[in-house]
């Protein structure tokens, strides 16, 4: 292109290989780095690099860490026999967020999806499967999402695990808190009725 | 469910149009390629926020145009009015559906609220074509109707297309960890599917056998049947339909491999019309299809307002085409029975058939993509 300089192609060449961002919306961060201090965008930079340089995975959860084995992995106040099992990193923060939670965890990297070629190796169930030989664990609590992929990879994950004699549970899905029945979808609430607890 | 009034802007050759309906039969005639049927499309677009006759949206936008939009006033049988409007954005390749100008995001969630019984040439392939034609028709109804199985359904479809990823692949597709957890939500699934579908098949049967002797006037006897691919006790329960599912699963496993597809499922059933016992598939005459086809909606009418709680409207596309001028008559009579009624035809207005019925009917002139009532026509 004729009007803009090639440094800044460049960048918002590299903004659009980010999920979710388009070519607008690429050409309006690059134009705001722009307008950012020296200092900042030197910041910006690093940080970039460092979270390249510095993050590896934990090679007891398989969570993203600077330290390895993890803070969670390493902690002495966490219960050594409870792992949760959850897709991604986010879930992880999520569950830690609720504050309720004091067990290990392992993230798979994804859910089983043939379509996309995603596979038990891609996952890290290898590395699940490790854990048993090191340490004393009593129960597994599968967190995976509720789609179709989820569903798969608890199933699969269940019949793997089962043999190992430990107790194996999957995380309720049902109807949020603060929310009213009357205005749940229906395949949530059908859902939720087949968990039922008993009183 | 009445329809009272439409808007269609870049639909197909409706430019811009805007008609206002009678709450029984509207007779909307023109000649071939007038836009007739794209106005049956248009309803269809208020009721199910989709088309009838096609998946992809961008079919009826008109040529050279980015949007089209289609506005509705439908008021329920309660009185609510309810003001539906389908926006369609080619370049930002958007659809909205709005109701009372509040966005729907889950489209699917506004499904059964509006309910349509849709008739059209095409579908005389429910009882003269292939299997497939027969579980649409299925699932159509029943997703209207029952919002558990759409979520089921739609389910089951991902699950199907997963395990043939693994099935079609000669890496993975004998391997038995791989494909079990599949097997097992299949199963879930499945059985919940088929349940569903035979506990419908059982209440269809009595609207489908008392509108048929209305119908036809004739002494043969309609039935209906649903057919797995395994033998099934009367009343059958869910767990009795997985085990089923599990033994045939076991059964086909090798086949499965081979072919790379999933070949066990209700994917794979099948739904039996008989007249007095025998398959219609096989020995019925091209009047005896004719007759159990408009059967059939009349029966799904009739089931869907029980279902929804609501009157549902009826489109009927070119259906007087193969019919004489007696049975059109009696066709008439009978849909005068109904709800609010969509008619297209390409027989004109002045037809003496129509003149007997009066004001009953209420008349349209479709020409080249605008419409006009039947009777200021005549004065002009």
């Amino acid at each position: 292109m004729i009007y803009t300089s090639e440094s800044f192609e460049q960048l918002v060449e590299h903004f659009t290989k980010l999920p979710g961002i388009g070519r607008k919306t690429a050409q309006r961060l690059a134009l705001f780095i722009l307008k950012m201090n020296h200092e900042e965008v030197n910041q910006f930079a690093t940080s970039l690099i460092n979270v390249k340089e510095k993050i590896r995975y934990c090679s007891s959860c398989c969570n993203i860490t600077e330290q390895n084995p993890c803070p969670v992995c390493s902690s002495t106040k966490r219960i050594n026999s409870l792992i949760c099992v959850v897709e991604e990193p986010n879930d992880l923060l999520a569950i830690e967020r609720t504050n309720d939670y004091n067990g290990l965890y392992h993230v798979l990297g994804g859910a089983l999806s043939p379509l996309d070629n995603i596979t038990p190796e891609q996952l890290k169930i290898k590395e699940l499967l490790r854990r048993f030989e090191n340490q004393d664990i009593e129960e597994i609590i599968l967190a995976l999402n509720p789609t179709i992929e989820g569903e798969t990879t608890s199933l699969y994950l269940a019949r793997l695990l089962k043999p190992l004699g430990i107790k194996i549970s999957r995380i309720a899905r049902g109807i949020p808190i603060g929310a009213s029945l009357e205005f749940t979808d229906d395949a949530t609430l059908s859902r939720a009725l087949e968990g039922r607890v008993a009183l | 469910m009445v329809l009272s009034e439409i808007q269609l802007s870049n639909f197909r050759n409706h430019t811009d149009s805007k008609l206002t309906f009678s709450p029984k039969i509207n007779l909307i005639s023109g000649d071939n390629g007038q836009g007739k049927t794209s106005l049956i499309e248009a309803i269809s677009y208020c009721c199910l926020t989709k088309s009838i006759f096609t998946n992809h949206d961008y079919e009826p936008l008109q040529f050279n145009k980015t949007w089209f939009s289609i506005f509705s006033t439908l008021t329920s049988d309660i009185g609510f009015t309810y003001k539906n409007q389908i926006r369609y954005n080619y370049e930002k390749k958007e659809k909205n559906f709005l109701i009372n100008n509040l966005n729907i995001s889950n489209m699917s969630s506004a499904v059964g609220r509006f309910p349509v019984v849709f008739l059209y040439p095409e579908l005389s392939s429910i009882t003269m074509g292939g299997p497939a034609e027969r579980r649409k028709f299925l699932d159509i109804l029943l997703s209207q109707s029952s919002k558990s199985y759409l979520e089921d359904l739609l389910d089951y479809k991902r699950i199907i297309k997963q395990r043939n990823a693994i099935l079609s692949n000669p890496e993975t597709k004998f391997n038995k960890e791989l494909i079990e957890p599949w097997n097992e939500l299949l199963i879930k699934r499945g059985s919940k599917i088929i349940h569903h579908r035979i506990n419908f098949v059982n209440d269809f049967k009595p609207h489908l056998t008392k509108n048929y002797s209305e119908i036809s006037g004739f002494k043969e006897e309609i039935d209906m049947e649903y057919k797995t691919q395994f033998e099934l006790s009367k009343n059958t329960s869910i767990s009795e339909i997985e085990t089923s599912l599990n033994k045939e699963l076991i059964k086909e496993k090798f086949k499965e491999a081979q072919r790379g597809v999933s070949l066990v499922g209700p994917h794979r059933d099948d739904l039996v019309f008989k007249l007095n016992g025998h398959p219609v598939i096989q020995f019925a005459s091209q009047g005896q299809h004719k007759t159990i086809l408009i059967t059939l909606k009349f029966a799904e009418y009739s089931f869907l307002q029980e279902a929804c709680h609501e009157t549902p409207i009826v489109l009927l596309d070119d259906i007087f085409s193969e019919l004489d001028n007696l049975r059109t008559e009696r066709l008439l009579v009978k849909l005068l029975t109904l709800g609010q009624t969509f008619i297209t035809t390409t027989i004109s207005t002045e037809s003496k058939t129509f003149e007997k019925f009066g004001s009953a009917i209420e008349k349209f002139i479709i020409k080249e993509g605008s419409s006009f009532l039947a009777t200021s026509v005549y004065k002009e």
